[in-house]
């Protein structure tokens, strides 16, 4: 196993007690007017919130709380009240064509919000409700595709642009990420840190105030109103209720938006391809909004052809993100020449052969001294400076402590030209191409205009039909010459 | 005999503090860490984490679980178990385990005194469980006809050298034709289908793979030759439906969890050997600078599950331990064996490179930190 390079800033943030950057430019967008939503959570009731920060970022939050989430009316205005802002603020969106953008603390909070989005979006009993379940839908769906914009997790967004010395898993404390990123003065950075664990940063407050405060208070609280108590009584308790809550919340919301302040000051060159990000975003923003307006179901689980579909688009966002991020970011571009998943090297022997009139093959050596390769006879690869040239990999050979990878220019010949001898070049696998899903798309709509029988209902095994090829004499051979 | 000279042993390490139960928990919390001695010594001699890091360690006590949770933990296992488990059988019929005939109930608590403060009658009270559970094994094993569908909390042995260690699951399940019982785990935790946190799912899997090694124990003694097939490594998991009273059902086979769970316990013996080997004779575990002895194996997953795991990061980052900066550090930096090293040879500082490990581990460190550093 090779050492990469995050364990390299992990190490080097180690010996610094300090957070190390673990990118060249910001690898996200980031909306001017994007939402800061910070919710917490009854403990062991997931599809609940006890109390809520909402705000833009850089501007103070709205707090909101409820005595006890297990009161249904009362859940359902703060849902409401939630879903007042986050309709608004889509409206903007859509009426200046841009996408929206909501940040949480953590991945814990995303997933509160998925598990908030898939219980809502079928409630009966109030349309407003539905409604929040379908726009936060469109934040948690959007969330797990590569280079999405919708919602974003802070650590998540920190942990692309900053290595920590400590274990990665650790990084989902938000606090404990930031005192990492900015350890305090003259304090042992693991007291800092140690410290820092202990204000929830989650959607859960701790147990341990739960017991001795949380429970307490709403415990008389759910007795005073069992008893009949007055109004005026009443609000006083959910009044204690609401200030305790609120401490823990506004932490959580100040810390969201220190992250964001920090990637938004700190991060001042922004990738390349980042207009192409958030124009893909408002398109599907846009598309999901239409659809609502045209009154489609969102559904449980998705049927197999839809799920094709997202999984497809799934898979080509990552890959679109990746060559984009590395096309752009230099420390993204020293990862991949770590692990060999591109080709660097000096040319070498750069000939144009005539082979018929007008025809001629254009091909040269690079000499790589990378110690990792995953490169294979017959891979297609892209020049990093002008991907309009692609080059066909003919043979790999090792020589010492270097590999000589012998390549056949495939497209560019003359737009690009055959590179110049001793010149240090870049090949990579894939560029982004932001049509792909586009075409993509078409092509499974054709493929699966019948479903498969392995997918439909009562399926029956379709009987073995002997081809009509004629079976290869070299299999090896034929797979290897389908790639 | 040989269990009581081992008890004797263990006695002598755990000092002065009183024997705990680990149960389903404490034992599924060794296979998850096998590497980790000290928690191995602790279960092994019946002292709980959260025990030794406020009583040893003289750490404040933590919640580890919310009231709230707490509470809605017990609705749901009411919920499920009360009026005679009625939804625990619809849950089955439905799943088409249980046949409309199938639904005969025993709960053990219910057939042993209740539970008291006074030691005596508590002793007594849990003798009364086993035997109960026993009892209703055997029916089972026997194939009476009148053994239940479903046994809510029985209490069965887990033998750890030769000293039983109770667990009590949370139900056991079988039909009629079924030869013997599988053991079910009910938690609180929403079910999502894939998207349930991949964390409760295996705590959920270990829990009941212990409830598999207790089922298969009592089979061997009932004479079950082929226990592997009379208890197969599954369990059934029931959760619930987020926002929700309504329980899912789901089997899951328990392979790797038992088969790591067999190891561990297998290896108790040894472990114990090496435990008094490594101590001073006299020595208890009661002592921090003793229990400061024992190595660790901190990992990340060690947060999850065990309340000395603050206490042994400490101790890892004092040590410059590279599993401090993550699982994949450890394995890579093998070599070098501690951080400050690595950082030698990666700034090439030092003494040289001492083996051909260390070789290889310095030219790939300082290939990769000249590749960051011109990144950044």
């Amino acid at each position: 196993m090779a050492v990469d390079l995050e364990t390299i800033a992990r190490l080097v943030a180690f010996k610094k007690g300090k957070a190390v950057p673990m990118a060249s430019d910001l690898q996200i967008v980031i909306q001017p007017d994007a939402l800061v939503l910070c919710c917490i959570a009854l403990a062991g009731e997931d599809t609940t919130i006890h109390g809520v920060a909402c705000g833009p970022i850089g501007k103070p939050a709205e707090f909101l709380s409820v005595p006890d989430p297990r009161f249904r009316d009362d859940q359902y205005d703060l849902f409401a009240w939630i879903g007042k802002r986050i309709e608004r603020y889509y409206a903007e969106c859509r009426r200046c064509g841009t996408h929206p953008q909501i940040w949480v603390s953590s991945e814990a909070a995303v997933k509160h919000l998925d598990v908030l989005s898939d219980r809502l979006r079928y409630n009966r009993e109030r349309a407003d409700i539905r409604r929040l379940g379908e726009l936060l839908t469109y934040a948690t769906e959007r969330f797990p595709i590569g280079g999405q914009q919708a919602l974003h997790a802070a650590t998540s967004a920190l942990r692309q642009h900053y290595a920590t010395g400590q274990q990665a898993a650790e990084d989902e404390h938000l606090g404990a990420l930031l005192t990492w990123i900015d350890p305090p003065r003259r304090t042992n950075i693991l007291a800092a840190v140690a410290l820092a664990e202990q204000t929830p940063m989650g959607v859960k407050t701790d147990p341990e105030f739960d017991r001795t405060k949380l429970d307490p208070l709403v415990r008389a609280y759910n007795e005073a109103r069992r008893t009949g108590a007055s109004a005026a009584q009443l609000k006083g308790r959910a009044q204690i209720i609401h200030d305790a809550l609120m401490t823990v919340v506004s932490q959580i919301y100040d810390a969201t938006q220190a992250a964001v302040e920090i990637l938004r000051t700190r991060w001042p060159r922004r990738l390349l391809t980042a207009p192409q990000l958030q124009n893909r975003e408002a398109q599907e923003f846009e598309n999901f909004m239409q659809s609502r307006d045209n009154g489609f179901f969102l559904p449980t689980w998705d049927k197999p052809k839809a799920a094709a579909f997202k999984l497809t688009e799934r898979e080509i966002a990552l890959q679109t993100i990746e060559a984009a991020i590395c096309m752009g970011d230099r420390v993204a571009l020293a990862k991949a020449r770590l692990a060999g998943r591109i080709l660097e090297g000096s040319i070498e022997n750069p000939r144009r052969m005539w082979v018929r009139p007008r025809v001629f093959e254009s091909t040269f050596d690079l000499v790589s001294a990378q110690r990792v390769l995953r490169i294979r006879p017959r891979d297609e690869l892209f020049l990093l400076s002008d991907p309009r040239q692609k080059a066909l990999v003919r043979t790999v050979e090792r020589e010492g402590r270097k590999t000589r990878v012998q390549l056949e220019i495939i497209k560019g010949k003359n737009a690009v030209g055959l590179p110049s001898p001793g010149s240090l070049q870049v090949f990579t696998p894939y560029v982004p191409d932001w049509n792909s899903l586009t075409k993509a798309r078409i092509q499974l709509a054709e493929r699966l205009a019948v479903q498969p029988w392995t997918h439909a209902e009562n399926g029956a095994i379709p009987q073995r039909v002997p081809s009509q090829l004629r079976k290869p004499t070299d299999l090896l051979a034929a797979v290897e010459a389908l790639r | 005999m040989r269990a009581s000279s081992a008890d004797s042993r263990i006695a002598a390490l755990r000092g002065s503090l009183g024997p705990e139960e680990p149960g389903a928990r404490g034992l599924e919390r060794v296979a998850r860490n096998p590497e980790c001695m000290r928690l191995r010594a602790l279960t092994i001699v019946g002292i709980t984490p959260a025990t030794a890091a406020n009583r040893i360690y003289g750490e404040p006590a933590r919640e580890e679980q919310s009231p709230f949770a707490l509470a809605l933990g017990n609705q749901f296992e009411r919920s499920l178990f009360n009026n005679s488990a009625a939804r625990s059988i619809q849950l089955y019929r439905d799943a088409g385990r249980l046949t409309t005939k199938e639904c005969k109930v025993a709960i053990v608590p219910d057939l042993a005194p209740p539970l008291s403060s006074d030691p005596q009658k508590l002793l007594a009270s849990l003798g009364r469980r086993q035997a109960e559970t026993i009892r209703l094994l055997r029916a089972k094993a026997a194939g009476s006809k009148d053994a239940p569908n479903i046994i809510i909390k029985p209490r069965m042995f887990v033998r750890l050298l030769g000293i039983g260690h109770a667990i009590e699951p949370d139900a056991l399940i079988a039909a009629d034709a079924d030869r013997f019982y599988r053991p079910i785990e009910v938690k609180s935790y929403p079910d999502r289908a894939g998207k349930t946190d991949p964390a409760d799912v295996r705590s959920a899997c270990r829990q009941a793979a212990v409830g598999v090694v207790a089922l298969r124990e009592a089979a061997r003694e009932f004479g079950f030759r082929d226990v592997d097939l009379v208890v197969p490594a599954i369990g059934d998991l029931v959760l619930r439906v987020p926002g929700s009273m309504t329980a899912k059902l789901r089997s899951m086979t328990l392979r790797s969890e038992v088969a790591s769970l067999e190891r561990a316990i297998d290896e108790a013996p040894r472990n114990l050997d090496e435990l008094e080997a490594m101590l001073a004779p006299g020595a208890s575990l009661d002592d921090p600078l003793i229990l400061d002895q024992i190595p660790t194996s901190y990992r990340t997953s060690c947060k999850e599950h065990c309340a000395l795991a603050g206490k042994c990061k400490q101790q890892a980052c004092a040590a410059g331990e590279p599993a401090v900066i993550g699982d994949m550090a450890r394995e890579l930096l093998t070599p070098a064996g501690t951080v400050t090293r690595a950082l030698d040879l990666m700034n090439g500082q030092g003494v040289p490179p001492r083996t051909a490990e260390e070789v290889a581990l310095a030219e790939q460190l300082q290939e990769a930190f000249s590749q960051y550093r011109r990144a950044v």
